[in-house]
């Protein structure tokens, strides 16, 4: 099958005065090429060290301890630093979380999306030029904004000049870390609606990144959801939430007001993230876990099959244990 | 722009008549009144008729307001006043000795602020390595050294032992030469005294570069840049160095403002010409109208600074342009 990125068993851990804390514990996840996946979690469970690792973008502190990522079936953890400058934004783009706060305030925008083309591509100044404003189109700002500094652009308009920086060298995949997040409800939707159309136009695959379940599954074919630095659950997007398994993702699914139908009472969930750097024994959702047994508490589960393309990670509902 | 630049010359404009203001009323202020101010020990010694005809001649017996205008109407046409020690004008010994006081400190300045840029992004690129923490010790062991005594201690062993420098004044004695030979005798002699400022000036720009360079480095444009795939080189140069230039630029810009009346000891430990010492020697002699005229020198120069720096940093920040344009 074509995959376009496979991460195998990856470990990702940062150092710290406490020791080592893996923060990524043993993640594994397969993309076809095209598809998009939406990996959703409480913070602190791992979601943007992941994204930092695909890049290979960690601060100093962290490293990759073993695992693979395939991407297009080349390895990026094994490959050198300089080759590596040659995959990022050409094969692999990352929309930083906050991207609206990342662009330099001294050069003008249409300075820093030239930058991404030239990076990677030979071509005439005038060529990179008229990309840039043509990038700027294709996210529905004005060509003539290239030639404004940060400053002089609303947060929503930033935001958006970052996705056009994004697409700007069509890379087959693009990881977004919570782009929605620092906007306004309005600007939020109009920057998902264009990340879906210009996914349908381009086809681009996309790793969205969210906490929010709607802006997870907004783009997703699959959905993945993360816990304490490992994937609980893998499932189709549109078995999610509705057919989820895994408790944490119902439980995150009963914290979420739904905007149609009957109206219900919220719940969330009690306690929180475990420390990374000392997590339970056994399943690490199970201190918050209502349907804990005491398999649980001892043994860790393994992703299992429950359904074509749908894999839970908890003893209710695999083959072996209880 | 325009307004806002309308707006910064008149802000300037009312410093520089309050120190020009200053500057008039301080002798006047002291005790003894102006007799004494010029004429120093001498005066207790004059008869009061010789005295009241000096003050007559001096235009000192009219009324301050008077004065003030006569004051005010010699530094329009750039009368700074006589020199009683030295009977000449003081518009023609600072004309004399202003250009190499500028070079000796505009030279340290520019040495100063360019290692200090350099070795600050090292020490910051580092961070918490030995090499960071061997730099930032290293300069604030040299600028707590007295400016005279690390000036000693490079005469010592650069001129002295090694024998590589001239020790002291501008030109070798009895030389001839002309053109680019004299230029380069010059830059020998005046090399040590450069190193000397630059030395003992090195550790703002370097602790300051390198805090600024820290920051900037947590930045998240810092990363998304890398994201872009750009060299890490590249984006130290272009990305951070650029931002973390800026309070560096102002510092400098500042600096210029002390340029003139920064380096009395250094001229005097290596017997420079120059304003530094003219103020030494003024002091020494009495010679307080020189005195009046330097203060007023280095005051104004002090206040070009930073007019300077005002007027520069738009054109290096984007975002303080749009506030001079609002």
């Amino acid at each position: 099958m074509d995959d376009l990125l496979v991460i195998e068993d990856l470990v990702v851990a940062y150092s710290g005065p406490a020791g080592e804390v893996r923060a990524v514990d043993g993640v594994s996840l397969r993309l076809p090429r095209g598809a998009s996946l939406g990996l959703v979690g409480e913070s602190g469970c791992g979601k943007t060290t992941l994204a930092l690792a695909l890049v290979r973008l960690l601060p100093s502190c962290a490293s990759i301890l073993s695992g693979r990522i395939l991407l297009e079936g080349e390895d990026l953890v094994q490959m050198p630093e300089t080759a590596m400058e040659g995959v990022r934004w050409r094969r692999v783009a990352l929309i930083p979380q906050a991207a609206m706060n990342s662009l330099n305030p001294v050069y003008t925008v249409g300075w820093q999306i030239r930058e991404a083309i030239a990076t990677h591509e030979r071509v005439a100044s005038r060529e990179a030029d008229r990309r840039a404003a043509a990038a700027l189109e294709l996210v529905g700002l004005d060509p003539a904004r290239r030639f404004a500094y940060p400053h002089e652009l609303s947060v929503g308009m930033r935001q958006r000049v970052v996705i056009a920086m994004a697409f700007a060298c069509r890379p087959p995949l693009i990881v977004a870390d919570e782009p929605g997040s620092g906007l306004d409800a309005i600007s939020r939707a109009q920057v998902l609606g264009l990340m879906q159309r210009l996914r349908h136009r381009l086809g681009t695959s996309f790793v969205m990144i969210s906490h929010d379940l709607e802006e997870a599954t907004a783009l997703g074919d699959l959905v993945a959801v993360m816990y304490a630095g490992k994937v609980v659950e893998v499932c189709p997007a549109g078995r999610f939430p509705g057919q989820a398994r895994h408790p944490y993702s119902r439980a995150l699914a009963a914290a979420h007001p739904p905007l149609r139908g009957p109206r219900q009472q919220l719940t969330g969930i009690p306690g929180e993230v475990p420390r990374p750097g000392s997590p339970p024994p056994g399943c690490r959702f199970h201190p918050r876990c209502p349907e804990a047994a005491a398999a649980c508490r001892q043994v860790g589960p393994e992703l299992s099959k429950v359904a074509p393309g749908h894999h839970v990670a908890c003893h209710l509902w695999g083959g072996e244990g209880l | 722009m325009r307004r806002f630049l309308a707006g910064r010359l008149v802000q300037y404009a009312v410093v520089l008549w309050l120190a020009l203001t200053l500057n008039f009323l301080l002798p006047r202020l002291m005790p003894g009144g102006p007799a004494q101010f010029l004429l120093g020990d001498e005066a207790g010694r004059l008869s009061p008729e010789l005295k009241a005809a000096i003050m007559s001649e001096l235009g000192l017996d009219r009324s301050l307001g008077h004065q003030y205008l006569a004051f005010l109407g010699r530094l329009a046409r750039g009368d700074l006043g006589y020199s009683l020690a030295r009977g000449e004008p003081i518009r023609k010994v600072v004309a004399d000795r202003l250009p190499w006081t500028v070079l000796l400190t505009g030279s340290a300045l520019v040495v100063a602020t360019w290692a200090g840029v350099a070795l600050g992004t090292v020490a910051a690129w580092r961070r918490g390595s030995r090499v960071d923490v061997g730099l930032v010790m290293g300069a604030m062991l040299l600028a707590s050294m007295p400016v005279f005594w690390l000036g000693m201690v490079l005469v010592a062993t650069f001129g002295l032992h090694l024998g590589w420098f001239p020790l002291f004044g501008l030109r070798t004695a009895g030389a001839t030469q002309t053109g680019w030979r004299a230029a380069l005798d010059v830059a020998r002699h005046l090399a040590l005294p450069v190193l000397t400022l630059a030395v003992h000036n090195l550790f703002g720009t370097l602790l300051l570069m390198r805090h600024s360079m820290v920051s900037v480095l947590g930045e998240d444009f810092v990363l998304l840049a890398r994201a872009k795939g750009v060299p890490a080189r590249r984006v130290m140069y272009r990305h951070a160095m650029r931002n973390a230039l800026l309070p560096v630029a102002t510092h400098f810009a500042l600096g210029l403002g002390f340029v003139v009346g920064g380096a009395t000891v250094t001229e005097t430990i290596f017997s420079l010409p120059g304003i530094g010492r003219l103020m030494y020697e003024a002091v020494l002699a009495r010679d307080y109208p020189v005195l009046q005229a330097a203060f007023l020198l280095v005051t104004v120069t002090v206040i070009a600074g930073n007019l300077l720096a005002d007027l520069v940093y738009p054109l290096l920040d984007p975002r303080v342009r749009r506030e001079a344009r609002a």
